[in-house]
């Protein structure tokens, strides 16, 4: 016979025990996974706050992204990642080493996959970049987005901007790459989990949707 | 005997077998590292403020609009957990997988499960008395609901689809949101609720999309890098140029005026900046001057690990000795020995760490990538002079960090800065600081020697082994185990000589230090995987001029390493056939079928290794295979590798790998395979190229240049992964399972190509012309 150690159990139907801090807690949140949205808006708003010439080394830098045209308050050197990920709170291009070594900030400029932790704002004034949200969303993805969520083709995420825009760049010149032609283009990515078999599988079908 | 979980934790960090132990009658025992080392949490139950891990509210939350919220202490880190948890409480709750809520890793909301490490996951939430029980026992709560409300007698209602309703008539029914509408259980988790039997799943145990795909792959997912907080600030960090320095002075006046400067932090050892803008920060905190005091010259980097063999002082450990062995030993006909190298190694987590903190006087909310939020808070309340209760973690994902990487060390960098000045800083670390401070896995130093009788069986096995460590886990008050800890003037874990080793007591093979073929007897009972009866396991802990600290499959890969490579060489010896020889000396029925299965997958080649009338020079081919019983009892694994040799240059390219994994119950099949496949490529990197190298003072592995390690595009082996599905058993972790056997896979396969022994990871091609070289 099998005991059962539960307290006896009381009746749901009236309310019972004083709301702990947890209770209130729980009940404040909703969704809290995905809390830092509502942030980021707020965030967004107070940029105009922030173009005030504050030293010499600051200026004004034109920069155009994912189709939409911002005037930053920046020191002309500051590589263009951060003017990215921190002026414009953008979350596709990320800090992995900082020198151009793992292609995790990569971004397009003019066709060409760039690397933004090695580039300056100053270079790049002007000119179209695409970031991982421009290439495509949720509800209209690119094929490269739709494919790695098909192959399954990622472990902690963190090196997915780079693959995929890598990888969007090097097909939109080379449709009809072979896998050895894909494989030597993304020769310089790092992925540390190792999730290469499948990304390079999601990029080869992307690229066989692409060429049709 | 039932074991509670924190009991079975605290066993599971002692080295012990839960089969082991469970099955012989014995004290607990609570809370030692049998290596000496608290590169594990020690044990440790919730901490004070956790919600109580046996009471069901702690767990499920049923909402009036039927929503299920479930809360767990294990974290999503990209392993693929966070699915399964939320398939596990769909399945035991009937409902679809979209309807689960999973929330995870905040001190605020869910209970304290120490920390998601060690394949520890699935273990601890599918066959304990946590996550899965509290969903069964939801279920069988809201039958019993259902029943008195309907007035229906139990047996004849079902859960379905958020709907309790009669079997015979589906128009009696009452949804699960109109029967707790919000309300709290006040029920204790049953340990004898009923799971759900595997023939029935219907969401557990299918390859389920893992919902956080979409945003990754948009640039919508918030990692702890992208958090951003009202007012935040920028920080960044000043690390010793050289292991060991500690700060002389600082010169605020070298970065005075610097734009967007706030502040220059010291405390200790500490040095920070903080600014308004990242890169503002980053000039700031190159420009700082320092002048830093020089730490003790480091060990010679060419002789390492002769000096580890040669080092006094030792911390001892008996993990078997059947006290026979030196006797069988000069009985033997044939006695082989062999010693094997294993480097430091890093985490090298792909994208550098990152915390973001937010102290106001004397409350903190922090979110961090840690591993344990509960421990975090602890510890960074410690650091910040805080009560743990005014502290709250919030866990966001940071980059892969296999193991332990800058994620704790980050947030106590943050933390330490935003108290300073009163805002939210975010603290994101260079390449460099993240690469040469980090908590490496140790090197090891391991001798082999087997006694083989004339008919060509093992009839002894001795294991002699070396390993330094420093620091490791900062768990639930050590923060002086990580670099920022020790900076700010906490001391890390001490190290405790032992020159006797105890005589081991009970089969403790968490570290597999234990070779697989041995019977291991424990109070009258064969307790390992094999037959060798005579044995005897030895391994002296050391202290580590470097920080140490659990990097995937810590101990475990370095010690099946020389124990399969070393297998193979007996097999060879005795003129065997690797696979043959193998089964012959296992007793394990899971274990052989994990093997047999990947030499059918392969179509292995049933012969001696090396090949015969192999080619000595240019390119070679050849097979090799290795196993394990991961840490004794935590997941099947074996894995059979095809590589090419290019014996004029040493350049070893592997060509297909065949992986079979038996972890009992399969959550999420797409999700394994991810983790075996992961698993088995890092390895490769692991046995191919990597390796911490360092001058008389600083580490000189502090970027992707100088820390070698396989990039996406090169020439990825043809990966086939088998599954055994054990609906039955009890659920293994999996993701340290294929990456443990892929060094001595690979070395076996180079020798059966060339008849050369690799016996030091990694396989560089200088190594494997020099074992080319000293063939007979």
């Amino acid at each position: 016979m099998s005991r059962v150690l539960s307290t006896p159990p009381l009746p749901l139907t009236t309310d019972q025990g004083v709301e702990t801090n947890l209770d209130v807690a729980r009940k404040k949140v909703r969704a809290p996974q995905s809390d830092s949205s509502t942030i980021r808006h707020l965030t967004l708003a107070t940029i105009p706050l922030t173009l005030v010439l504050r030293g010499t080394k600051m200026s004004a830098i034109r920069l155009k992204v994912n189709g939409r045209e911002h005037t930053l308050d920046l020191d002309p050197t500051t590589p263009l990642l951060y003017a990215l990920s921190d002026d414009l709170a953008l979350q596709g291009p990320k800090f992995g080493c900082g020198l151009g070594q793992c292609g995790a900030c990569t971004v397009i400029v003019k066709g060409q996959a760039v690397r933004s932790c090695v580039t300056t704002v100053k270079s790049v004034e002007g000119s179209e970049i695409t970031t991982l949200e421009g290439i495509g969303t949720a509800e209209k993805p690119h094929p490269l987005q739709k494919s790695f969520i098909e192959e399954h083709a990622a472990q902690c995420g963190f090196c997915v901007n780079g693959v995929i825009m890598t990888a969007k760049a090097f097909l939109d010149k080379n449709p009809k790459a072979s896998s050895e032609q894909i494989q030597q283009a993304m020769s310089g990515v790092l992925c540390r989990c190792y999730t290469n078999v499948r990304m390079l599988r999601a990029i080869e079908r992307a690229g066989r949707e692409l060429s049709r | 005997m039932k074991l509670d979980p924190a009991a079975k934790t605290a066993l599971h960090n002692a080295g012990f077998s839960r089969r082991g132990f469970l099955k012989t009658s014995g004290a607990l025992i609570v809370g030692f590292s049998a290596a000496g080392w608290p590169s594990r949490s020690q044990a440790q139950g919730p901490l004070p403020g956790s919600p109580a891990m046996n009471q069901l509210d702690s767990w499920i939350a049923i909402g009036a609009d039927g929503t299920i919220t479930a809360y767990s202490g294990k974290e999503e880190l990209g392993q693929g957990i966070a699915t399964a948890q939320q398939q596990l409480v769909a399945e035991e709750l009937s409902v679809p997988f979209n309807k689960v809520n999973l929330i995870y890793c905040d001190t605020a909301l869910t209970p304290d499960q120490a920390h998601t490490a060690g394949s520890q996951s699935h273990p601890t939430n599918f066959n304990e008395t946590n996550l899965a029980k509290a969903a069964a026992t939801a279920r069988e709560t809201l039958i019993r609901l259902g029943s008195e409300r309907l007035g229906i007698p139990e047996a004849q209602l079902v859960a379905a689809d958020g709907v309790v309703m009669s079997r015979s008539d589906s128009s009696k029914r009452i949804s699960y949101g109109q029967l707790i509408a919000g309300r709290k259980f006040n029920l204790a988790v049953n340990p004898n609720a009923k799971r759900k039997d595997p023939k029935d799943w219907v969401v557990l145990g299918k390859p389920v999309v893992r919902p956080d795909l979409s945003d990754l792959v948009t640039g919508k997912f918030v990692f702890v890098h992208n958090v951003r907080l009202p007012g935040m600030l920028h920080g960044r960090v000043v690390r010793p140029p050289t292991v060991g320095a500690l700060v002389a002075s600082v010169d605020e006046s070298s970065v005075q005026g610097m734009p967007g400067l706030v502040k220059v932090f010291v405390k200790k050892n500490f040095v920070g900046v903080v600014a308004e803008k990242p890169y503002q920060a980053i000039q700031a905190a190159a420009k700082l001057k320092v002048n830093w005091n020089p730490g003790k010259p480091l060990p010679n980097f060419a002789t390492l690990y002769d000096d580890l063999r040669k080092q006094k002082g030792t911390r001892d450990t008996l993990l078997v000795d059947s006290k026979d062995v030196d006797q069988k030993f000069s009985q033997a006909p044939i006695v082989v020995k062999a010693t094997y190298l294993h480097p430091y190694q890093m985490h090298g987590s792909m994208g550098s760490s990152c915390a973001v903190a937010d102290v106001q006087g004397d409350k903190a909310t922090i979110y961090s990538a840690t591993q344990a939020v509960w421990y975090q808070k602890n510890t960074s309340a410690m650091i910040l002079g805080l009560k743990p209760e005014n502290v709250r973690v919030i866990f966001r994902r940071g980059s892969g960090c296999y193991g332990v990487n800058g994620a704790d060390t980050v947030t106590y960098d943050a933390a330490i800065l935003s108290q300073a000045i009163g805002k939210p800083v975010r603290v994101q670390l260079t390449r460099k600081e993240e690469m040469a401070h980090e908590n490496y896995g140790p090197a090891y130093v391991l001798d082999q020697k087997a006694a083989l009788d004339a008919q060509g069986n093992i009839i002894a096995w001795e294991h002699e082994s070396w390993s330094p460590g420093l620091g490791g886990r900062p768990g639930a008050n050590q923060p002086g185990n990580i670099i920022t800890g020790y900076l700010l003037g906490y001391e890390p874990a001490p190290f405790t000589p032992r020159s006797t080793a105890p005589a081991p007591t009970a089969y403790a093979n968490n570290s597999n230090g234990i070779p697989s073929y041995f019977a291991a007897q424990f109070n009258g009972r064969n307790q390992g995987c094999g037959t060798i009866e005579s044995g005897r396991v030895m391994t002296h802990a050391l202290p580590s001029a470097f920080w140490t600290g659990p990097l995937r499959s810590p101990a475990r890969l370095q010690n099946t390493f020389a124990h399969e490579s070393f297998m193979d060489e007996l097999a060879a010896r005795a003129k065997a056939d690797p696979v043959a020889f193998r089964v012959k000396h296992l007793t394990d029925k899971r274990l052989i079928a994990v093997v047999n299965a990947v030499a059918k997958g392969i179509n292995w080649d049933t012969r001696p290794s090396p090949k015969p009338n192999a080619r000595r020079t240019g390119v070679a081919t050849g097979r090799g295979m290795a196993c394990v019983l991961y840490e004794g009892d935590n997941g099947y694994s074996a894995l059979a590798a095809e590589v090419e040799v290019n014996q004029d240059t040493g350049k070893v390219v592997v060509k297909r790998l065949v992986a079979g994994t038996d972890v009992g119950p399969i959550s999420n099949p797409n999700g394994l395979n991810n983790q075996i496949e992961g698993g088995a490529l890092q390895g490769l990197s692991r046995a191919l190229l990597e390796e911490v190298t360092w001058d008389n003072e600083k580490v000189t592995s502090f970027d992707w240049r100088t820390y070698r390690t396989l990039p996406l595009g090169f020439e990825v082996p043809k990966i086939e992964s088998i599954l055994i599905n054990r609906p039955e058993e009890e659920a293994f972790g999996a993701g340290e399972t294929s990456i443990t056997v892929v060094a001595a896979a690979i070395g076996n396969a180079i020798f059966d190509a060339t008849g050369a022994r690799l016996r030091q990871v990694p396989f560089t091609p200088e190594r494997v012309k020099a074992a080319l070289s000293t063939r007979t």
